[in-house]
């Protein structure tokens, strides 16, 4: 089951809410059943995994009492580093096996990556990290934890979120629903529909044939632009779709998630650019893996390389956000990118990346360097890429207009313009979209909802429920 | 000052009634001068159904644009509106700001919005019914349904034959006169089109259920193992729902359920209600259960087989458990009723064998592994047997025009001939099951 299907919007959604609001009338009564959604949810579409779930998050709850954070924080990171290198090929490291002489059977586990192992895991290690650091003490009530870790509408794919700010919730459930929580998560509801199925299925089925489908025989600048621009919105649909969607949910439920994306290509530089993407990975990062690092090393080898200290902290923790992402040379190379740009900035003082320069020029700048990393990205192979990045620099000629129509037909190019647009305007994110208190207004997101419905029989997985 | 704002009240109720008048109007001669245009339209289009559905993708997408917009027409009004009521004398008779709307009527303009669209929707595709899953019959069905015409024709007969044919689309052409004539058994052919594996032990329930002191000796089932392990409900009709286990029971209601919120289902009951489309198909069927499909020439045929070449192997996956739990539930069920099975494979056009099913090909190999399961299981009873005629030469059969209608349908010709090759195990099949009822 995944949230963009039709069972769960028309027969699992519905029949939660109705007994969790007009059924149950305790809030005890209530997080009991959120729990039992959640393992049914979960139960449902990860089937066996969900064994491995309870189990981890058990284990970690009981650890935090025990104070073995050490053993908790291993342990979970040995859960996700099994299924990660299970589904790792060793092909990538022929070369230095052939260096050292070695034949190694070069496909492993082959393990499927259990769904939203890498989210609550996270999840696990923030809590074990922040009840290490005193910010509260470990939670006393395993169900109320439990909720939290296999949280439903956040299990497959985020946003990750902070314990206390859930069990705050999930400890004082109201009894009445709150009308304007209700209407914000009808609202998410349906634009993270809207951007999930009529924009980012829309671009990526166009990316099936024009990007991915027998690629090495297309050329042309036009061409390795355009699927660039494709896949860039369609990442950014797609994922802030579902998280609009992921929200929604929660927020029909009363629950509040953070937010996990503020019109990321609005940024002006990259920095920004982190502050808005995906914020609560980043955050999580950020928190977790950056400070600790760039304090640690500060400590060790004094403030007078702080510069370079902080150079190396970037590049490890957005190396490992790469690795995050998959343990291949694409997803590593652009975390090395991002982490070396950010850093360039206060190593080089490199102003035409600054805020000071004019707001538009250092978006459009912004968004260019952006780019380049996604043509790292979403590149399966080294081929693939040099065959990309010769292209992007206008290497083979502009390429053939027909063809590259007969790939990205109009209404294609019709989405990406909108996308764009709304990108452009800031109005793709739910939170900025201008709400008329009108009732005929709240019926036509009604009805994009259910066209969207519709829609779901062919929709694409969520991208992010594949890391 | 009062009668200025009268006047604009006036103003307001005159714009509203000219709105709703303009949309009545279009509306109107949208239906008289569009529905023949989309008509025309649709007429000329190769592939109407996927214009109808990529038409309504397109309409959605610009319903998202236009609420967007709106909502941000709206603000920028608002924004003149608040700059305006500040200096009006009219500001204390305005009725319903956005301020005196009662929250929980805009949540309930969303459940309204959502409820009238699907309403619309669900009414569209029911009354439309292209795939015959409800119980309307206003238009033709776009699909071939055949079981109901077989489960009809079955409950008609007076007495149970000795011999029924199961399966697929590539049984239909099994002549029942013709096993009578060569064997002197009575049969009746109840293939249907894409049977799939847990169908099986449901037409079987179905087949006992009807004559308890006269069932049929031996089943001839045309369904290979290796086909794909799905549950997919919609064309079963509810005759059968008796005989489905829960868990499809619970997929019928299911599929029945999200059928109504399908957009491929939509285009097709729109198309079929403006079209008044004829079923999509070319099939008949005698009181027997034969199928008659008009002839094909050699240049049709030669056609056919370049594009199911072009399209690759049909699919083929080693039985899975839940496969496997469907041929156990139907040899207990034969067992229990002491009636013989005869598995059998149809040919395959040797020019699609050649191109995609040789010794050592990935289907070869997919195949041959999984017939290799359903011998060992029929291996593991007395009244199980299996029949690998996949090869046109283990029939003796023709290979031209005379003989096939494609790359896996056979005509009644070949049809024959494979009863003919079939025969002394249906024979072996009669007597065993005989034989288990005499003990």
């Amino acid at each position: 089951m995944k949230i963009a299907s039709q069972a769960f919007l028309l027969i699992f959604l519905p029949i939660g809410l109705v007994t969790y609001w007009l059924i149950l009338r305790q809030a005890r009564h209530r997080l009991i059943f959120l729990f039992v959604l959640s393992m049914l949810f979960y139960g449902l579409a990860a089937g066996g995994y969900l064994l491995l779930l309870i189990s981890l998050s058990v284990t970690t709850y009981w650890v935090a009492h025990k104070k073995w954070f050490g053993a908790g924080i291993l342990l979970n990171l040995a859960a996700l580093g099994i299924f990660k290198i299970g589904d790792f090929n060793l092909e990538h490291f022929d070369w230095l096996l052939d260096a050292l002489n070695l034949s190694v059977e070069t496909s492993l586990l082959r393990l499927s990556l259990p769904l939203g192992i890498s989210f609550y895991v996270f999840r696990h290690i923030g809590y074990l990290l922040d009840v290490r650091s005193n910010r509260y003490p470990p939670s006393d009530q395993l169900l109320l934890f439990l909720t939290y870790a296999a949280y439903f509408p956040a299990v497959s794919a985020g946003p990750l979120s902070d314990y206390r700010q859930i069990a705050d919730q999930l400890s004082n459930i109201p009894k009445t629903p709150n009308t304007e929580i209700i209407q914000n998560g009808l609202l998410h509801l349906s634009t993270g529909l809207a951007k999930k199925i009529l924009v980012a299925n829309t671009l990526q089925h166009a990316l099936e044939a024009g990007l991915y489908g027998d690629s090495l025989s297309k050329t042309g600048l036009i061409w390795a632009w355009l699927s660039l621009l494709v896949f860039a919105f369609q990442l950014y649909f797609d994922f802030s779709g579902y998280t609009d969607m992921a929200i929604g949910i929660s927020l029909l439920f009363g629950v509040v998630l953070p937010p996990n994306f503020d019109n990321p290509y609005q940024a002006t530089n990259l920095t920004q650019f982190w502050q808005r993407w995906h914020i609560s990975l980043s955050s999580w990062f950020r928190l977790y893996i950056y400070l600790p690092i760039s304090r640690g090393l500060l400590r060790r080898f004094g403030a007078q390389h702080k510069a370079l200290l902080e150079t190396l902290a970037n590049l490890a923790t957005m190396i490992l956000i790469g690795a995050w992402h998959g343990l291949s040379w694409p997803y590593l190379l652009w975390g090395g990118y991002h982490g070396l740009l950010l850093s360039l900035r206060p190593l080089l003082n490199w102003r035409i990346l600054s805020i000071s320069s004019p707001r538009r020029l250092a978006q459009a700048l912004t968004f260019l360097a952006i780019l380049v990393g996604w043509a790292i990205f979403l590149s399966p192979d080294l081929p693939f890429a040099n065959h990309l990045f010769t292209n992007l620099a206008g290497l083979h000629g502009l390429g053939a207009i027909t063809e590259i129509l007969q790939v990205y037909d109009k209404f294609t190019l019709a989405t990406l313009v909108i996308a764009a647009t709304c990108s452009a305007s800031g109005i793709v994110e739910a939170k900025n979209i201008p709400v008329v208190k009108r009732p005929w207004y709240f019926a036509l997101w009604g009805t994009i909802a259910l066209l969207c419905i519709l829609q779901l029989a062919e929709s694409v997985e969520f991208i992010y429920v594949l890391f | 000052m009062q009668e200025s704002c009268s006047l604009g009240k006036l103003r307001c109720l005159a714009v509203r009634l000219i709105l709703v008048g303009l949309l009545t109007l279009i509306l109107w001669l949208g239906n008289k001068q569009v529905s023949p245009l989309v008509s025309t339209y649709l007429d000329q289009s190769t592939q109407p159904v996927g214009t109808l559905s990529n038409l309504m993708r397109m309409a959605s997408t610009s319903l998202y644009i236009m609420i967007l917009l709106i909502a941000q027409s709206h603000l920028w009004a608002s924004k003149l509106l608040s700059k305006a009521r500040q200096t009006s004398s009219c500001a204390g008779n305005f009725k319903k700001t956005s301020s005196q709307v009662h929250p929980d009527q805009l949540t309930q303009g969303w459940i309204t919005g959502l409820l009238l669209a699907s309403g619309f929707v669900a009414s569209l595709i029911v009354y439309g019914n292209p795939r015959g899953m409800y119980p309307t019959h206003f238009f033709s069905p776009r699909w071939l349904l055949v079981r109901p015409i077989k489960i009809e024709a079955y409950t008609a007969l007076e007495k149970s034959p000795d011999v029924v044919v199961l399966g697929s689309s590539r049984a239909f052409t099994i002549a029942p006169s013709y096993i009578y004539e060569t064997l002197g058994y009575t049969a009746f052919n109840a293939s249907v089109e894409g049977m799939l594996p847990y169908e099986l032990p449901v037409f079987f329930r179905f087949l006992t259920d009807q004559r308890d002191n006269n069932l049929p000796k031996v089943l001839l089932i045309e369904a290979p193992p290796y086909l794909a392990d799905e549950i997919s409900t919609q064309r079963i009709p509810s005759s059968l729902l008796p005989y489905l286990p829960v868990t499809e029971t619970l997929h019928f209601v299911y599929d029945r359920y999200t059928g109504l919120f399908d957009l491929e289902h939509l285009a097709e009951s729109i198309f079929s209600i403006l079209r008044t489309a004829e079923a999509n198909v070319d099939w008949t069927f005698q009181e027997d259960g034969k199928g008659i499909l008009p002839p094909t020439t050699q240049a049709g045929l030669n056609q056919s087989l370049e594009q199911a070449i072009a399209n690759g192997p049909p699919h083929c996956q080693f039985p899975t458990f839940r496969t496997q739990s469907h041929y156990q539930e139907l040899a207990r069920l034969a067992a229990k009723h002491q009636i013989s099975l005869v598995f059998v494979l149809t040919p395959y056009h040797p020019h699609y064998y050649a191109a995609h099913m040789e010794v050592g090909s990935p289907f070869d190999i997919c195949k041959t592994r999984a017939m290799e399961w359903l011998a060992n299981f029929a291996g593991q009873y007395t009244n199980i047997w299996v029949l690998d005629f996949s090869l046109l030469e283990r029939i003796q059969g023709i290979e031209n025009e005379q003989g096939f209608y494609d790359h896996q349908h056979i005509t009644e010709a070949n049809a024959n001939l494979l009863i003919n090759a079939a025969a002394d195990t249906l024979r072996q099949a009669y007597q065993a099951a005989l034989d288990l009822r005499n003990r």
